[in-house]
């Protein structure tokens, strides 16, 4: 199982030195629990993932395709094996990172495009695709607001307290409990108050940047090249399965990943509307991006430079 | 095997922009849902105001009003009374934890009003008006401060009326021999001539027998020192003016007559005293001494800052040190009595029979309110819960773009603290509105519902009927359910309007107070309005926080 497989790159030069591996899963394991019963999904599965190349892994349904891109894109950790990450983690082991590194790993080594396209439904198609850029800022989503709420809370104290100075007026000041509970309720208006007051001043902020700033700037052109200039204001609800889904792929883009992890990318599309997706992803992948593509349908993974099998857990390269 | 490669790519530009204020404001702007949960926060919030206001509001009337009445502290010795008072006042005013002290002559009386041969038995204090006032405030409770307009129309009719002048403290006791005394009357005594209007005030119904203009007939009972009753005294007195407490029970008992007044018709002035066995040189019997007047309540006020148990400790001290000095002075036969019969407690021990249910309710209350108030959080945790379980996918999603735990918490955080603050507010402000009008509100429940509004329910629940009809026709389910509550509902509020023939709920004579007490409790409405706040940050952060915990793959399947 173990043995090399050969590597045909779809860049012509079959003699010359084989692009790096940028991603690859070794000898991953993965059990389910359904309810009491545990059900072996993918056993010493191993797949390498080549720079530049489309990999389709091509299986039956519940052969496990779809749990080895969860594994390769870092949404689940794998019960044994490793998932190394060439890209932005010099090939460390992502089934080992922490909190932090998944994260950063999920928003910038690799893009992922679901079956059903995941678009969150109060966002308009241009948020929904920049939705990649407004995640990473922890200080400012974090410290902000904390900030906030302990200058808000200072002062509703300071308020509190001397406004328990006027209910409680021969009540020694500095040593009643109820002077206390005052400045600590009015502590936590305070506090509520200026969180409120921060975030309505975020959305107003936000709201011309969302619209033309420098990352807008950026999802709008991959929007305009993907056809839906004129749709950047709808809702998803507002739009067919197929600008759904190449709103979705956008979004995949949007922070420049090095990867692109697509499950059944054509899944719940009509074989036109699929076609228009799959030419979409051939355009860009002859740009140069890596893909990685889980199908059941072995005409979409005709797309593919490279098709891997699965079976048994297994993975087994089927052409060369 | 092939090595693996590193190859880091270039990190595209950090944005500064973040997506927790713009998710958590589309998520309350694009639902209703949020704003049922701000308005059932709201209602939470609204109703514990209410409630802890009017309840707290009334066990701080009743304790005001007892201390505006009785002072702070009580110096009470029932007939003969305490002689020298004048001694005492002046011991217990030297004490610097009294600010002022008045005595007080009390005795039940027969009181007979100008119209109609009503007569009221009456609690009748023989009062000093002056020291009386900066002890208890007299002043600020008597009702007249002018004369009403619709005296003042009569006066124009008839210009053989006579204006009393109402400034300032009335004065009680005759100046001269033959001035008739005053009396100052519970303003709930004479409930026929007047009436309050929505605001509080009294208005004159009956302007001719307004008291001030006319006289009242007062019999008081004297007790001889040896305790039998002796010939009724009977006076007219014209009426000074009419004081208010806020006590129901105290205004529609109790006429303030001037001290020197009370002591003579109780047999309570300064008298005589001869040797019944020796005849003076003129062959009447010879008068050895004299009988001090005497007084039955010496009432106290504290010095700023002073607690009444404390100015209770002082007033006893000052007792026996009075009542030592008048033992040492020689030719004085009337000593005060002992201290030990001597009652000396604070107004809180002498009303310890009103306060203490009232103590109790309010201990209830808060049970009965910890209880609600748990309800309430139930009722928003479960509201966020299904509005934070419903978003899921979208924590999934928000996860599998590389979205942070506590990032993805920080979303519902906001959420619920918006609804919180708003639904805190709102609260508030209907808690506040309905507590400063909930006289009016109940003067108004007091009186038949006017026909247009159960007229108007009826024409809703017909033309609601109209609605159901159709719907019935069309088969919607779902609009024939709705239309049929409607319908119900509508009916069931004309039925309830038009058999609505008025009812108080707090009727002035039966409970302690004439009006409902429509102060908001601050403390409790802000402490309530933290709470919610609080629980609407709880209640959407727990849901999400366990949303955030469940790894991305399975929040995504969750449809």
């Amino acid at each position: 199982m173990n043995e090399e497989p050969t590597i045909k790159s779809s860049k012509s030069t079959p003699d010359a030195d084989p692009a790096p591996v940028v991603l690859e899963a070794a000898g991953v394991r993965k059990t389910y629990r359904l309810g009491r019963v545990p059900v072996r999904v993918l056993e010493d599965a191993s797949i390498e993932v080549r720079r530049g190349e489309w990999v389709a892994i091509l299986g039956a349904s519940g052969s496990g395709k779809s749990t080895l891109l969860h594994l390769l894109g870092g949404l689940d950790r794998p019960d044994r094996g490793t998932v190394r990450d060439a890209i932005r983690h010099e090939g460390r082991d992502v089934s080992r990172f922490n909190n932090t590194e998944l994260n950063h790993y999920r928003n910038r080594s690799v893009g992922f495009v679901f079956q059903f396209y995941h678009l969150l439904p109060e966002l308009s198609v241009l948020e929904n695709a920049m939705l990649p850029c407004l995640v990473p800022n922890r200080w400012i989503a974090a410290t902000l607001p904390l900030l906030a709420a302990l200058v808000g809370g200072g002062v509703g104290a300071a308020i509190g307290f001397f406004a328990g100075e006027g209910v409680l007026p021969d009540a020694d000041v500095a040593t009643d409990p109820k002077m206390a509970v005052i400045a600590a309720v009015f502590g936590v208006l305070g506090a509520a108050l200026g969180v409120v007051l921060l975030q309505i001043g975020q959305v107003i902020g936000e709201r011309i940047r969302l619209q033309s700033g420098p990352e807008a700037a950026a999802s709008k052109a991959t929007l305009e090249e993907f056809g839906l200039g004129h749709r950047l204001r709808h809702k998803p609800s507002q739009l067919s399965g197929g600008e759904r889904q190449r709103t979705a792929i956008a979004r995949a883009l949007a922070s420049e990943p090095g990867i692109l992890l697509a499950d059944e990318p054509t899944g719940n599309l009509d074989a036109a509307t699929g076609r228009d997706i799959l030419d979409l992803l051939k355009k860009r992948h002859d740009a140069g991006l890596t893909i990685v593509m889980v199908t059941h349908d072995p005409n979409v993974a005709h797309y593919a430079d490279r098709v891997v099998r699965l079976e048994d857990g297994r993975a087994v390269e089927a052409t060369a | 095997m092939m090595p693996l490669r590193p190859e880091p790519r270039p990190e595209p530009p950090r944005s500064t922009l973040v997506y927790q204020p713009l998710l958590a404001n589309r998520y309350l702007a694009s639902r209703i849902i949020p704003l049922i949960a701000v308005a059932a926060v709201a209602l939470c919030v609204g109703l514990v105001i209410i409630v802890v206001s009017v309840m707290s509001g009334f066990l701080d009337m009743l304790l005001n009003s007892g201390r505006t009445l009785m002072g702070d502290v009580i110096v009470r010795y029932a007939d003969p009374g305490i002689p020298h008072y004048d001694l005492l006042v002046e011991e217990i005013e030297s004490r610097p934890e009294a600010a002022a002290a008045t005595p007080v002559v009390e005795s039940f009386g027969l009181l007979k009003l100008p119209y109609g041969n009503r007569t009221e038995g009456v609690q009748v204090w023989g009062i000093d008006p002056e020291s009386f006032d900066r002890v208890v405030d007299f002043g600020p409770s008597l009702v007249w401060d002018g004369i009403p307009p619709e005296v003042e129309e009569l006066a124009k009719e008839f210009d053989r009326i006579e204006l009393p002048d109402l400034e300032g403290l009335p004065q009680l006791d005759p100046l001269t021999e033959g001035d008739s005394p005053k009396v100052v009357l519970g303003v709930e005594i004479d409930s026929a001539t007047k009436a309050r209007g929505p605001s509080g005030d009294y208005e004159v119904r009956a302007p001719a027998f307004w008291l001030p203009l006319r006289d009242v007939e007062i019999t008081l009972i004297p007790i001889s020192t040896s305790g039998r009753i002796e010939k009724p005294d009977n006076r007219r007195f014209s009426v000074a003016n009419e004081f208010q407490s806020g006590v129901y029970q105290i205004d529609s008992r109790r006429a303030m007559i001037g001290i020197e007044t009370g002591q003579r018709m109780l047999g309570l002035d300064a008298a005589p005293i001869y040797d019944q066995a020796l005849l003076d040189e003129t062959g009447e019997l010879s008068k050895i001494g004299t009988y001090p007047a005497r007084v039955q309540m010496i009432l106290v006020r504290a010095a700023d800052g002073v607690t009444p148990e404390a100015l209770r400790d002082a007033v006893r001290e000052a007792y026996a040190s009075f009542a030592a000095k008048i033992a040492d002075e020689t030719g004085v036969t009337i000593r005060p009595p002992d201290e030990a019969f001597v009652g000396i407690r604070t107004w809180r021990e002498q009303l310890r029979d009103m306060i203490g249910p009232v103590e109790k309710e309010r201990e209830l209350m808060r049970i009965l309110f910890s209880i609600v108030y748990l309800v309430c959080a139930g009722l928003v945790l479960s509201i966020f819960w299904a509005i934070v379980h419903e978003k899921t996918r979208d924590i999934g999603i928000l996860r599998a773009v590389g979205a942070s735990r506590p990032g993805v918490l920080g979303v519902f955080l906001a959420y619920g603290l918006v609804i919180g603050l708003a639904g805190a507010v709102l609260g508030a402000l209907l808690g506040w509105v309905v507590v400063n009008n909930i006289n009016g509100i109940h003067e108004a429940m007091g009186e038949p519902a006017p026909t247009w509004t159960w007229v108007v329910a009826y024409a809703l629940a017909a033309s609601m009927l109209g609605v159901v009809i159709q719907a019935v026709i069309r088969g919607a389910m779902l609009r024939t359910l709705l239309s049929i509550v409607g319908v119900l509902v509508l009916g069931g509020v004309g039925t309830a309007l038009l058999l609505h023939r008025g009812f108080l709920m707090w009727d002035p004579a039966v409970y302690y107070f004439n009006s409902i007490p429509n102060q908001v409790d601050w403390f409790s409405a802000t402490l309530t309005m933290a709470g919610a706040i609080v629980f609407s940050v709880l209640g959407a952060a727990i849901p999400a926080a366990k949303a955030a915990d469940t790894d991305p793959v399975r929040a995504l399947r969750y449809e």
